[in-house]
């Protein structure tokens, strides 16, 4: 399904339902809204657990861009690329792993962090995103790693949220791995919306010039 | 096809390598525990000691390649490892080259009347001490000191045949070059042995990633896949290798 952003928190609350794996696919343009958009939505959801993966932004630039992060008590972290960068700062709530390329290590700290987590919780991880490990790992490896993922979670009741930002993987790789999600949630690009919004502006226009409105009247449509 | 008989099992702690072992090693087996330095030998032992004192079960450490102080320091990075365990006589931490000095056994090779007198030393504190489990780290560095392929095939023959009559199951760790694909340094110890777990590495994207795969166990069915492998401070865990085409 094919969204505005505005609607993402409402969209995920209908569409997470028990062992789903859902994937969004993220326009560059619209990348960092979104973040922001799953963000209040996970801060918002305290009666879940969340396990958030990151792969595009370091653990320490996350907490400060979403600032709403810092304080959430049902999240935790795995970093996968500031151990690499030699930029970590021990965290009690982030798990740094080694390397993007240990793929495996992060499956293993998942399924240890998960295991924490007690059984009345609902739990989620959030991939930000698939298509940055592409820029470490090798395609075939991570759709391989998206596979073994997402069998493991599925079957200890865990929903998948997994980010694809449009243009960051090889070409043909999100036609690889998309059909794994259960439900595709396609944001629309600001560009769209700017598009939208003019053809909406003309579309009133044609109206108001048949309803014989004045130009000016349009400000308060 | 027929079904292996399933014997008894000595549970490593480790789920996913219990899993793999489909519940664990074969009790009174000798288990090579192969790999090069820095791979986890001595941190899958000490786990498989620890997991097994923790139950009950008595075990006993011989080191020849690494101070005693120096283990239980390294040990204090694990949060598996309690100290009481070694103080409550449960495990017991032994440096096997004090015993050689006590034995009078100084010198760099070993006749074979002292490679018999060792083994019996060995026989006795496993019997008195009344030990499940027992590791040697490492074989490598003993059979060193043993001049000639008999002597070796001799000790750990007889060694391993004396602790699987108490019921005693054994890991020996064994030193191999890195990437390499042979299980000891002498060619001899994998033959004398009923199991082979295999430590290693690969590398991805110039990173080393950590491996793990049971060669050989007798007694059980097991898969040969290769798994990936943790250290962290809990210990150790696996997860399927991602293979790449």
């Amino acid at each position: 399904m094919k969204i505005h952003i505005s609607k993402l928190k409402n969209t995920l609350s209908t569409v997470i339902k028990e062992n789903r794996t859902i994937g969004i696919i993220i326009p560059g343009n619209t990348y960092k809204d979104t973040v922001k958009e799953l963000a209040e939505y996970i801060y918002n959801d305290r009666s879940s657990f969340w396990l958030y993966i990151t792969v595009t932004k370091p653990y320490e630039s996350i907490i400060k861009n979403l600032q709403i992060l810092s304080n959430a008590p049902n999240v935790e972290f795995i970093d996968c690329i500031s151990q690499a960068a030699g930029i970590v700062k021990r965290n009690g709530r982030c798990i740094f792993v080694d390397s993007p390329t240990l793929l495996e290590n992060v499956i293993m700290e998942i399924q240890r962090l998960l295991q924490k987590v007690p059984s009345n919780y609902n739990k989620n991880i959030l991939i930000d995103s698939l298509t940055a490990l592409t820029i470490y790992n090798e395609e075939n490896l991570i759709t391989e790693f998206f596979y073994q993922l997402t069998n493991k979670v599925t079957s200890s009741n865990t929903h998948l949220i997994t980010l694809f930002v449009e243009k960051e993987g090889p070409l043909g790789f999100l036609e690889k791995v998309l059909h794994i999600n259960d439900e595709v949630i396609e944001i629309m690009s600001n560009k769209i919306d700017f598009d939208l919004e003019k053809e909406n502006i003309v579309e009133k226009e044609i109206y108001g010039k048949e309803k014989g409105v004045f130009k000016e009247d349009r400000i308060g449509w | 096809m027929e079904q292996i008989q399933t014997l008894p099992k000595c549970r490593t702690g480790i789920p996913e390598l219990d899993n793999i072992l489909r519940g664990g090693i074969p009790i009174g087996n000798t288990v090579l525990v192969v790999g090069s330095s820095g791979c986890g030998k001595t941190t899958l032992c000490m786990q498989f000691l620890i997991n097994g004192a923790k139950a009950g079960e008595k075990g006993v450490f011989f080191t020849i390649t690494e101070p005693l102080f120096k283990l239980t320091k390294n040990l204090e990075n694990y949060e598996f490892y309690d100290p009481y365990l070694v103080d409550s006589g449960i495990l017991h931490l032994v440096d096997l080259r004090i015993i050689c000095e006590r034995m009078g056994l100084q010198a760099d090779r070993y006749t074979f009347e002292d490679a018999s007198a060792l083994l019996d030393v060995l026989k006795d504190i496993a019997n008195e001490l009344k030990v499940k489990r027992l590791v040697i780290d490492s074989i490598t560095a003993l059979c060193y000191r043993l001049q000639t392929k008999e002597m070796i095939r001799d000790f750990i023959f007889k060694l391993g045949s004396f602790l699987a009559t108490i019921d005693c199951t054994t890991l020996l760790t064994s030193e191999v070059p890195p990437r390499t694909l042979q299980y000891s340094l002498y060619g001899i110890e994998e033959f004398i042995s009923d199991g082979i777990i295999f430590l290693g590495d690969m590398e991805r994207g110039g990173d080393l990633v950590r491996t793990l795969q049971v060669v050989k166990m007798r007694g059980t069915e097991h898969t040969r896949a290769k798994y990936a492998m943790q250290i962290t401070p809990k210990g150790i865990s696996l997860s399927p290798l991602l293979k790449t085409k």
